[in-house]
Parts: C-alpha cells; structure tokens; sequence
C-alpha cells in the first residue's frame, strides 16, 4: 500500500495539470469536458483508494452535489445567454482574439458549456465515489 | 428587456433567493416574498400604464428558443392578459403579505414561499404566452406547484389524497388539452396564438374542429374545477389559507376561465361552444351552490361557492355575446377580489377562534365588529347586493341569460331557471357565512377569543375595500380594465362593447335583470330564514358522483393498476433492462432489414487486406469477450472486460479515433476504479446461478443481438443508404463554431442540447446513488 500512497500523492499535480491541459484544448484538439472531468475523477479516485477517504475530503474540499448542481447551473445559463442575443437556446458564438503570450485565439461560448460539462462530470464522480467507498469504511 | 418577460422573471428569480434568505433570516423571508410579489405587481402596473389597452393595442415579443419546432419563448400582452397579470400579482401581494401572520414560523416556510412565488410567476406566464406550447409548460407549472401546496402538510394522509386528487384530474385535463394544441398545429401549422386568430374561420370549418374545441374545454374545465371534474377543488381545501385563497379561488382556477377566453376568438361562438359550455356552466353553477348550502366548514362552503362562481363565469363565457363576455371578464375581476377576501377572512375567524366548523360559531359580531364589516362587504358582494361589485356584474348575468340570441327556446328557459335558482343559492350560503358566524346567539363551546394582530386584517381589507370601491365607482375600472379586454374577444365590435361599459351602474331603472335580482335575493333570504332554525335539516352531502367515480375507479386504476405495470416494467434487475433494451433493438432492427429488404445490398466480393496486428487484434477480442462470458465468478469477469475495453481502445486507435480512444481509456480505468470500490469492500451481492433454461435464453438472446448489429455494420459499411452527415460537420465545424475538433464541436454545440441531457442523466443518476444510500444507512449524518 505505501506505493500507491506515494504514487497517488505524487501524481496528483501531473494529473491535474493534464486535466486543465485537456480542458483547455478541447474545442480545437483532442480533449473536451467530458475526457478532463473523467481524468480529474480518477486523479480524486486516487487519492481516495490510495490514502484515504479523509484525506482524500480534505484536499478537495468540496461536496459532490454541490458541484454537480454548479455545472449544470453553468451549461444552463450558457444556454440561455444565447437569448439576450435572440437566438435559440444554446446558440454557440465565438470570436478570435489576439492575447499577450498566447497570440491568436478563438474564444467560443461552447468552451464555457463545455466547463459545465466539465465540472458536472466531476461532480458526479465525486459524488458516487464518495457515496460508495463511505459504504465501504463503514459508519464514519 | 422588455416588461412582460421581467413580470415573469422577477418571481422566479425572488424564488431563487427564498433558500439563502430563509437560511440567514428566517421568517423574515415572508417579507422578502412579499417584496418580490410588490415588485412583480409595480411591473404589471407600469405595463399597464404603458400599453394603450384601451383601443387594443397589443405588444408582442419572441425569442427563438427550438424554431426547428415552431417553439418559441414568444408573448403576447393584451387587454386581456393584463387584467388577469394584474389579478394575480395584486392578489398575490395581499396574500404574501397575510400569511406571515398566518403561518408560524415553526413551519417550513422557504418551501412554501419558493412555492408560492414559482406559482405566481407561471400563472404570469400562462397569460402572457403567445406560444401554445409555453403557455402548456407554464401550465403544467402550476398544476405541480399547486400540488406540493395542497400537500404542504405532508405528514397528513388526507393532504397527500387531496394533493393526488388534484394531480391526478387536472393532469388529465392537460394532457387533453395539450393533444388540442397539437390538433390545432396539424390544422393551422402555427403554435402562436396571435396567428391563430387569422386563421380562425378556416379552423372552424375544419373536420378537427369539435376534437379540437372538445379537448381544449377539458383542460380548462378540469382546471376550473367545472363539473363533472369539479371535486378536486373542495377536497384541496387541506391546503393552507392563504393557498386556498390564492390558488383555488382568485388564481389557478382562474387559468382554465382564461383559456377559455384567450381560445374564445378562435374557437367560440360557434353552437357546439354554445351549447357544451353553457351547459357545463350553468349546471355547475347550480351543483356548487346546492353543495355550497350543505357544507359545515366555512372553507368548504367556500370552495364549493367558488365551483359555482366559476360555473356562473364558464355560462357566461358560453353565451358567446358580447354583453355576456363582458360580464364574465368583469365577473372575473370582482370574484378575485370577494372571494380572496372571504378565504383571508376564514382564515382570521379560524385564528380567532380556533375553529372553522359553522355549527359551533356564531355571534361574532359583538366580539370582532370590524371582521364582522369585512366578511358582511364580501359575503354581500358575493350574494349580488349592492353597492358591492358582485351586484354590477350579476346583474350583468342576468340580463346576458335573459338576452339569449342564439339556442332554441327550450335552451334559453332552462339557462334561465338554473341562473335564477343557482343565484337563490348564492343567496343562501353568503347569509350562513355572515348572518351565520356574526349573529344571534353565540355558543358555549365557544371559548375565549384569540387576539388579532392588527396586519393581518389589513391585509384582508385592502381586497375588501376594494369590493366596496369598484362596486361605487365602477366606471373607472370598467373601462380601464375590462373594456379593453372584452375588445381583444370581439375585436371588430367596439361600439356594443363600449355601450355595455357606459351601462355598468348601481341604478338604471327598472328593468327586467332588477326585478329578477330583488326576487333572488327576497328568495334567498326568506329560504335562509327558515333554513336557519331547522339547521339540523342540513346535513352534509352525501358522496358526489364525480367522487365516487374518482374513488372507486380513476384512483384504483391509476395507483394499483398502474403500480402494478411499473412492477413488471421497473423489475429492479439490470439484465431484465438490458433483455429489454435488446429485444427492441433486435424487432426494431430486424423488422426494418427484412421489411426494406436490405440484405439485398450485402455483397462479398469487397477484399480488404488485414494488417497481421490488426487480425491478431480481432482474435484477442475475441478471446477476452469469450472469457468474460464463460467466466465463474464476478472479479474476473470484471477483469477480463477491462481488458475487452481495452483491446477496443486498441481498435479505436489503429482507426484513427484518438478522442474515443482517450475517452474508452478513462472510462476502462474510472470502470475499474468503481469496480474495485464495490468488490474490495464486499458490497452484497447475490450469488448468481442460473438454471439452464435461463442460460439458453440468455444465449439465443445475446446470439441474435449481436448477429443484428453484425448486419447492421455490414449494411452500413458495404451500401450508402442515405448521404454521409460527415462531410457536413467537417466543413461546418470551423466556419460555424470556431473549432477544429469536431467530435468537441459535435458534443457542445451542434449537438449541444443532447449533451445537455445526457449531463442531466448523469447528475440525476448520481443524486439518486446518493439519496437511495442515505435511506439504506438512515443516518443522520452522511456527508
């Protein structure tokens, strides 16, 4: 067990940085909300199978539900923003920016529905992993 | 942003605020309720103020929401809708604000303010919509609300009946109505009610025309409470006050009147509308009072008095004259504000005494003399007296019954008989509730009086007051109000409108409507005189044939019959779903290949030259699955499917799909992780081990579902049936959504609704892991 205890520890920040990494690209490589939620839930499954569910609790910090409603609240409202312009539900828009650094950068309101997606998918891990390995340690 | 869609917002945003305000300052959060209704109310004002009703104008606005579908969040404000906006956010108001003193704080008040306030907001939206299909959403909205609110007591098995009851008929007059809508599309091929009205005749010419008007007056009879769907409403008397007097008095019931009149344009005034909707009016005008005479609780009296006053308002509607619509838009109007005001008031005189039983009220007057005003001012207004506003407008009534220009003779004499002896009624029961509670001799039963706090019967007088001042200066409120909405059903017909408007007075001579009002009310006063001391004559009424129809076949049929469906359907086994889902997709499939005759298009001589891996792949797939199927135990079947996905990985890979093959990648390994949680730690799990036959029947079946989808590929791959939707996505993807991955494209924007959905799936199905191992646990303390 100490293996996994010090390889979840150590993999965490790799992985969370290839979650942001496959968040960000998605709209133009592979990637996308759905791929980083799922990679962010394992990198969480880690830390729970690997150390504990306490830890695990501590580093994230919040509550599974929570987030869920949050992400969904987010592909909603991105939904509904197409209205201000007139248009159907979910209407993307999108626009190229020059930025500093990056250089030349399509911006698309799809990006945002896809963090919804994102931090929907997540949250739906959090919760059924936190809900099953709680049957699992027992009566905490 | 435009007025009306801010009316319709305000609420619910107010609603989305009740949590954390409720959270911070407990009841306070009444007040902020209230508040938001204020606000809603000023808006309506302002509208109203804005829009020159008064010679028709009407303002619409649409917002493309699934045009693919003609849906569209589009709305239409007219005379009409206002007067009603202005109703139900008025009355909305008192009632907030009443039931802060009414409701202690002990209860749940978040839910029921997070209620009232999403209630408000869909009756807004119901007569502010111009899309039928909006106007159906916002309907059903209000349907639900008033469900959890009838059922706001829920630990109570006569709550949760009555809140089925409520459910369960005025559903069903929903859906009925909706399957009108869809009629109406069919015929029309426009879900927007303002471009009904052009085409208006054309639709009552149509064959569909009786279906259409039929299946609509269901939704709106079952609303209105109208018989024989009318015994919902006094069973939902369970409900707290001030829901009854919001709700079931001035608002929600009030939606079918107003279906009605918003259809009426399109479908009325034909003798089938004649006929049916006079009919259904007048008798439940008539049946309500009569059961209004028999109750003993004052808000079942009430309630009852309310079928009757809504049947009064569904005859006029039916009489199809003007005259007659304007009678029922103003009779609308005055009883929202008498009979909301007679609900606030039965809820003072249970506070004050702690009863609502009229056996054991009497003599109040004394005690309370200002109640005694307020409840004698609406009670009044309610049986047609003057000066109150229910004289005017059954007056109004009487001479529409009188006036009958279409039916036959023996139609109109009957419509009359049953108006008069319904009014005669009417009579009787308004003398129980005021002469009743307030006079002669007070029991002993009656203990010591609570006090009143003072707000309370402020805001119960504000809706009396009201009463007394449209029934002095009417005109004001005539033709600011009811004209311009009696002009949106008879647009051509301002002249006749605007005279009957003139006409609306406490003395115009005497006239025939006079002389039968004064014998309605001598009648009515003289049965209540004897009636009075042969009370124990009055019993209450036995069971209704509208009730036992519920009671013995509508509910057995849809709580047993139906539970007994969902048993079968919902096994609780997930291989009786995937034995479902597989035996579908093979008739399905297997249907449309041998009744297209598909095989046709199968051939052989396509070579394709494997690769060696690309074979050595196949044969390790084979492998794995064969394991995974003959396998004795869970684990590894577990394991050995893993390794399935990912040899499938493997495939997506040589075909060059790196997105599915990250993505089956992640899920082989979140599977994995999932798995290792449950088995680790030993979830229970039945053993499994079938007998042969199952086996065999699992065999065949699984046999048949993968020599289906074998077809299926082979057909797809080998003949060009309908043109590839690739290139399309291809092309667009960049020059529509501004990205280069397509498959990310597809999932968030060309696709995104679907996404959506499938997230919402997803969320649901975590909530419900979550919830159903909360209930096995009982803990007090989960998270």
């Amino acid at each position: 067990m100490l293996i996994l205890r010090v390889v979840s520890k150590a993999i965490f920040p790799i992985f969370l940085l290839y979650t942001i990494y496959l968040l960000a690209r998605g709209h133009q490589q592979i990637g996308g909300g759905f791929i980083a939620g799922v990679m962010l839930g394992l990198t969480m499954a880690a830390l729970y199978i690997g150390i504990s569910r306490e830890f695990a609790k501590k580093c994230f910090g919040v509550k599974g539900y929570h987030v869920l409603g949050i992400g969904l609240l987010v592909a909603i409202i991105t939904g509904i923003g197409a209205f201000f312009y007139g248009l159907p539900f979910l209407t993307s828009g999108f626009r190229e920016f020059n930025i500093f650094f990056f250089g030349h950068v399509e911006l698309a309101t799809a990006a945002v529905f896809d963090f919804g997606i994102f931090i929907t998918v997540f949250g739906v891990l959090l919760v059924i992993i936190d809900t099953l390995s709680q049957s699992i340690e027992g009566e905490d | 942003m435009s007025y009306p869609l801010l009316a319709i917002l305000v609420p619910v945003l107010g609603a989305c605020t009740v949590a954390p305000v409720y959270r911070y300052f407990g009841r306070w959060v009444g007040w902020w309720s209230t508040a938001v209704a204020a606000l809603a109310s000023l808006i309506v004002i302002l509208q109203l103020a804005n829009l020159d009703t008064i010679h028709g104008a009407v303002s619409q606005m649409s917002w493309a929401w699934l045009p693919e579908l003609n849906i569209n969040v589009s709305l239409y404000v007219d005379g009409l809708g206002l007067i009603f906006c202005l109703l139900i956010a008025c009355v909305g108001t008192v009632v907030l604000g009443y039931s802060n003193y009414y409701l202690s704080s002990d209860e749940n008040l978040g839910r029921f303010h997070v209620l009232m306030l999403l209630f408000m907001a869909s009756m807004l939206g119901i007569v502010l919509s111009d899309n039928l299909i909006l106007l159906f959403l916002f309907w059903e909205a209000t349907t639900f609300t008033s469900f959890m609110l009838v059922g706001y007591w829920d630990t109570e098995n006569e709550s949760r009946y009555s809140a089925s009851k409520a459910l369960y008929i005025t559903v069903f007059g929903g859906l009925a109505m909706l399957g009108g809508f869809v009629l109406l599309y069919v015929v029309t091929g426009t879900f927007e009610f303002s471009n009904l009205l052009e085409h208006a005749s054309d639709i009552k010419e149509h064959s569909y025309y009786w279906i259409i008007t039929v299946l609509i007056l269901l939704g709106a009879f079952t609303k209105s409470a109208q018989f024989p769907f009318q015994n919902w409403l006094p069973t939902a008397m369970v409900a707290p006050t001030p829901v009854s007097a919001y709700l079931h008095s001035a608002a929600m019931v009030k939606a079918g009147i107003f279906l009605m009149l918003r259809m009426f344009p399109v479908l009325g005034g034909t003798s089938l509308w004649v006929y049916l909707v006079t009919t259904v009016g007048i008798i439940t005008m008539c049946y309500g009072a009569y059961h209004g005479v028999r109750q003993f609780d004052i808000k079942k009296l009430l309630a009852y008095s309310t079928v009757s006053q809504l049947g009064l308002i569904v005859a006029l509607i039916g009489m199809s004259t003007p005259l007659a619509l304007f009678a029922a838009v103003f009779h609308v109007f005055n009883h929202s504000l008498f009979k909301g005001a007679l609900f606030l008031l039965a809820g003072v005189i249970d506070h004050l005494t702690g009863t609502r039983v009229m056996n054991k009220l009497g003599g109040l007057a004394r005690a309370a003399p200002v109640l005694a005003l307020l409840t004698g001012c609406a009670a009044l207004a309610m049986a047609g007296l003057p000066p109150f506003n229910g004289f005017l407008s059954k007056e109004l009534f009487l001479h529409a019954a009188t006036d009958l220009e279409s039916g036959t003779g023996v139609f109109n004499y009957f419509v009359i008989v049953l108006a008069v002896g319904g009014s005669v009624l009417t009579v009787v029961y308004s003398m129980r509730i005021f002469h009743g509670i307030f006079f002669g001799s007070r029991p002993e039963s009656l203990g010591s009086l609570h006090k009143i706090p003072f707000g309370m019967i402020a805001f119960v007088a504000v809706p009396t007051v009201f009463v007394l001042i449209v029934g002095i200066y009417s005109q004001p409120f005539v033709h600011g109000l009811i004209e311009p909405a009696s002009l949106m059903l008879f647009p051509n017909q301002y002249e006749s409108i605007h005279h009957v408007a003139e006409e609306v007075s406490l003395w115009h001579g005497v006239t025939l409507p006079l002389i039968l009002s004064v014998s309605i009310v001598t009648t009515g006063f003289l049965i209540y005189g004897t009636l009075r001391y042969r009370l124990r004559l009055i019993r209450e009424a036995p069971a209704t044939i509208s009730d036992i129809i519920y009671d013995r076949i509508y509910y057995p049929i849809m709580i047993h019959g139906l539970s007994k469906v969902y048993l079968v359907v919902q096994s609780g086994y997930l291989r009786h779903y995937v034995m479902g889902v597989s035996i579908v997709l093979i008739g399905v499939v297997g249907y449309t290949v041998i009744a297209k005759e598909l095989w046709q298009v199968l051939t052989f001589d396509q070579s394709y030259d494997m690769e060696p891996y690309e074979l050595g792949l196949v044969l390790l797939l084979c492998l794995a699955t064969l394991v995974t199927a003959c396998a004795r135990d869970r684990l590894s079947a577990v394991i050995s499917f893993g390794v399935v996905g990912g040899l499938v990985t493997g495939v997506w890979i040589i075909y060059s799909a790196p997105d599915l093959a990250l993505t089956q990648l992640l899920i082989e390994a979140m599977s994995l992780v999932l798995f290792v949680l449950v088995f680790v730690h030993g979830l229970p799990f039945s053993k499994v081990s079938f007998a042969l036959s199952k086996k065999m029947r699992d065999i065949i079946l699984s046999a048949c579902v993968g020599g289906v989808v074998t077809l299926l590929m082979w057909i797809v791959t080998f003949s060009a049936l309908f043109p590839s939707i690739s290139p399309y996505f291809l092309m667009e993807s960049i020059a529509q959504a501004g990205g280069h991955n397509v498959v990310n494209v597809i999932i968030v924007d060309f696709r995104g609704f679907d996404t959506l959905g499938e997230i919402t799936v997803v969320a649901v199905a975590a909530i419900a892991l979550f919830s159903v191992h909360k209930l096995s646990k009982k803990e007090d303390e989960i998270c």
